[in-house]
């Protein structure tokens, strides 16, 4: 992985300067890009919302900046935490900006230290500077520049504060002077490490105190060098360290940092005590206590269920589809091409059955787009106010019977908004088998919001109990598989440790900007494949491959699960994506053609069907094409095999 | 940053152990699973670090500096910390 980490690589375009955000989870270095470079990276309340590199141009064009994902330590533990340190080590940046929380100072400096020891000209950005005011706290911002021999900048970025002086410090920055005094026998190991670490972008001893703390990861990438010196070096320094201190060579580095971070915070921050609480910091609590967390959940899902599957999937859907599409631009453009293209084909091509405009279109804009729409916007504001983190806390428990834990819970809530974006967020599970399962899972039963939406539709036709039912069987899929795939997996689980943000008050801009950019997006990402599906079943219609193949799915669509013939087609254009099957059923159900049973059964299928394409295609990126073939084809069989289990209940209990 | 230390009372407790509200000095961290070990370090979760526990169940939710830190159980037993004694006044910065 490290193999370009030499000095003169091409690392960036026409001699631009290179600067790299770098902070913990949840400290606002996407806010801070945004503001340096004017593009919006996605920003959320909770660790992990950055899992890949995001660039961008400084306004003024001089340097291009990187948002880095999220980090605890330059240890990494995680895949993204991995993607932030080769950063430092293969992009070899310019200059290391780190963002901080200034409330919680003592992690600042515990990453503070070892970024500042790679030598690398240092700024840091003490964020969030208005939360800190607030809880009391003061900083000496001059004394601790002093310190580490770097500039300190106070900013409130989500609201624009401090920035200007942020971009001067940026022009000025030099390798910070900040030298923590290790014991002698730390020293010269490091000294006896960094003689063979010459050819590297950043500080040898910096790279070696590295080493010495214990990062396997560097050791393989010696190995991977064949750099046998430094190798033998490193062992030879660690057993030095630990005859003449009595301790790990790691150990003893850690000891010293901490000392001097407990020692430098205590120097520079005096806060005043508060007394009371506040009425976010109550509504943190309460919403991750079983008593009372449990009514709020429901009462959460009932809002989102009245804002997104009545207002958006009803009302917003009605009004588009039998007003806008149906009364307007429809018949108009039916016209339109009737009378102005003779050529059959052509006009059916656009405007006939399995039309571009009147079947594409149609559902993209007018049955799609709405639900998708409300359901992000719901889902910024649970994301923003910090309330997701707080459901891992209640939901530890159910995830560690399906072999995850309660970190789970942020790829599989954003799964329900979209499942491509939550198979990459599977990168903050810690071990490739909380990975795998949990992309399983995405695939097999977590619906995305567009399906969602128009299964809501299509379900609360038959009856309101009949989403109890499905919802209540893909659950219990979703647990049976979770279950069995947590027994069969090899490897183990990870501990459960997360940080819980506070409760914050969504900020109306970002909220807006980040459901535009998702619906955009979407549009397309979504409305492009509408159309090429339209196009296939268009082209399969007129060459009669429909009907053979429509005759060829009988035994399963008929046979097994019992449906009319007529949702083949529904199920074929599921593989392109699952809600545009889903659209194809809640037609088919509009028109007479389902009885509620039917639908029960559809609905349970199509949900566990595969989710679709751009999902299937991030699947092969992040798990490899072996994982993801074979969840594929897992899924396909195990949907037919519960709708048909599905059909078989109800016809036993005579629903 | 936190005001003065506390020494004499109680002796080592498992953090799990401690009550919903009870505040102490973390004393040691158990370094038998590195992995676990340092996670915590770099939450602030290291000897001499003051903490508070903020509930119980279904996890373990517990304030370090201004960090709120959900754990389970088995993770907080591998901290011990020595509480402070009961009814004494809490420290600057500390919340009631």
């Amino acid at each position: 992985m490290l193999h370009c980490a030499k000095r003169g690589h091409a690392k960036r375009t026409g001699g631009r300067r290179l600067y790299a955000l770098v902070g913990n989870p949840n400290v606002g270095k996407s806010v801070i890009f945004a503001r340096l470079t004017g593009r919006y990276a996605t920003v959320s309340n909770y660790p992990g919302t950055t899992v890949e590199l995001t660039r961008g141009m400084t306004r003024d064009g001089a340097a291009e900046v990187l948002d880095t994902p999220g980090v605890n330590g330059l240890l990494p533990v995680s895949d993204d935490e991995r993607v932030t340190r080769n950063v430092l080590l293969e992009h070899a940046p310019d200059l290391v900006v780190q963002v901080a929380d200034t409330k919680n100072l003592v992690r600042t400096l515990l990453l503070t230290v070892p970024l500042a020891e790679l030598g690398l000209p240092f700024v840091l950005a003490l964020n969030m500077a208005d939360e800190a005011a607030a809880a009391g706290m003061r900083v000496d911002h001059a004394k601790l520049a002093d310190l580490i021999g770097a500039p300190v900048v106070s900013t409130t970025a989500v609201r624009g504060r401090g920035l200007v002086d942020l971009e001067r410090a940026l022009a000025s920055a030099v390798p910070p002077t900040l030298a923590v005094d290790y014991p002698q026998a730390v020293e010269e190991a490091a000294a006896a490490v960094a003689a063979h670490l010459a050819d590297v972008s950043v500080s040898p001893r910096g790279l070696a105190l590295m080493l010495l703390a214990g990062d396997s990861d560097l050791v393989n990438w010696l190995q991977n060098q064949s750099n046998k010196a430094a190798l033998a070096a490193l062992d030879t320094a660690n057993q030095m360290v630990r005859r003449q201190l009595g301790t790990s060579a790691a150990a003893a580095i850690a000891a010293t940092r901490r000392r001097w971070v407990l020692q430098t915070a205590e120097g520079i921050c005096s806060a005043s005590p508060r007394i009371s609480r506040n009425i976010l910091e109550t509504i943190g609590h309460v919403t991750m206590r079983p008593l009372t967390g449990i009514p709020i959940f429901i009462g959460v899902l009932w809002l989102v269920y009245l804002f997104v599957g009545v207002f958006g999937a009803g009302t917003l859907v009605d009004y588009l589809e039998t007003v806008i599409f149906g009364q307007f631009i429809n018949p108009w453009a039916e016209g339109l091409v009737r009378r102005h293209i003779p050529i059959p084909l052509i006009q059916d091509l656009i405007v006939g059955d399995y039309g571009i405009l009147t079947m594409g279109i149609t559902y993209a804009i007018a049955i799609v787009l709405p639900i998708v729409g409300t359901f992000f916007l719901i889902f910024g504001v649970l994301e923003d106010s910090g309330y997701i983190p707080r459901l891992a806390v209640m939901g530890n428990r159910i995830f560690r019977v399906i072999g995850l834990n309660g970190k789970a819970v942020l790829p599989m809530v954003l799964g329900l908004g979209c499942g491509t974006m939550a198979t990459l967020t599977t990168r903050i599970l810690e071990t490739r088998r909380e990975r795998i399962i949990a992309t399983l899972l995405l695939a097999l039963g977590i619906p995305c919001s567009a399906q969602l939406g128009v299964i809501f539709g299509l379900v609360s036709a038959a009856s309101p109990g009949a989403l109890l039912l499905v919802y209540g069987a893909v659950a219990l899929h979703l647990l049976l598989v979770g279950y069995l795939a947590g027994k069969l997996m090899p490897g183990e689980g990870s501990d459960f440790v997360l940080e819980i943000p506070p409760i914050r008050l969504p900020q109306p801009i970002n909220l807006l900007r980040k459901t535009y950019l998702r619906v955009e997006w979407f549009l397309m990402e979504a409305v492009p494949l509408f159309v090429i599906g339209t196009l296939i079943v268009f082209a399969m219609d007129r060459t009669g491959l429909l009907a053979a193949l429509t005759r060829a799915l009988e035994p399963v669509v008929i046979g097994l699960l019992g449906l009319p013939k007529e949702a083949t087609v529904a199920f074929l254009l599921g593989f392109l994506r699952r809600d545009y099957g889903a659209v194809g059923l809640y037609e088919l159900a509009k028109e007479g053609l389902l009885s509620p049973s039917q639908i029960v059964v559809a609905a349970t299928t199509i949900t566990l069907f595969v989710p679709c394409i751009a999902a299937f295609l991030v699947m092969i990126k992040e798990r490899g094409h072996k994982v993801a073939l074979a969840t594929f084809g897992f899924v396909i069989v195990y949907a037919v095999l519960a709708g048909s289990a599905m059909r078989w209940v109800l016809t036993a209990v005579g629903y | 940053m936190r005001g003065q230390h506390r020494h004499g009372h109680g002796g080592g407790r498992r953090l799990h152990q401690l009550q919903v509200g009870q505040e102490g000095q973390v004393l040691a961290v158990d370094r038998t699973r590195p992995g676990r070990y340092q996670r915590l370090a770099a939450y602030g979760l290291f000897p001499g670090a003051r903490v508070r526990v903020e509930q119980r169940f279904p996890v373990l939710v517990v304030e370090v500096g201004h960090t709120h830190l959900a754990m389970e159980p088995e993770v907080a037993a591998d901290v011990t910390v020595e509480a402070d004694a009961p009814g004494a006044a809490g420290n600057p910065g500390t919340r009631t």
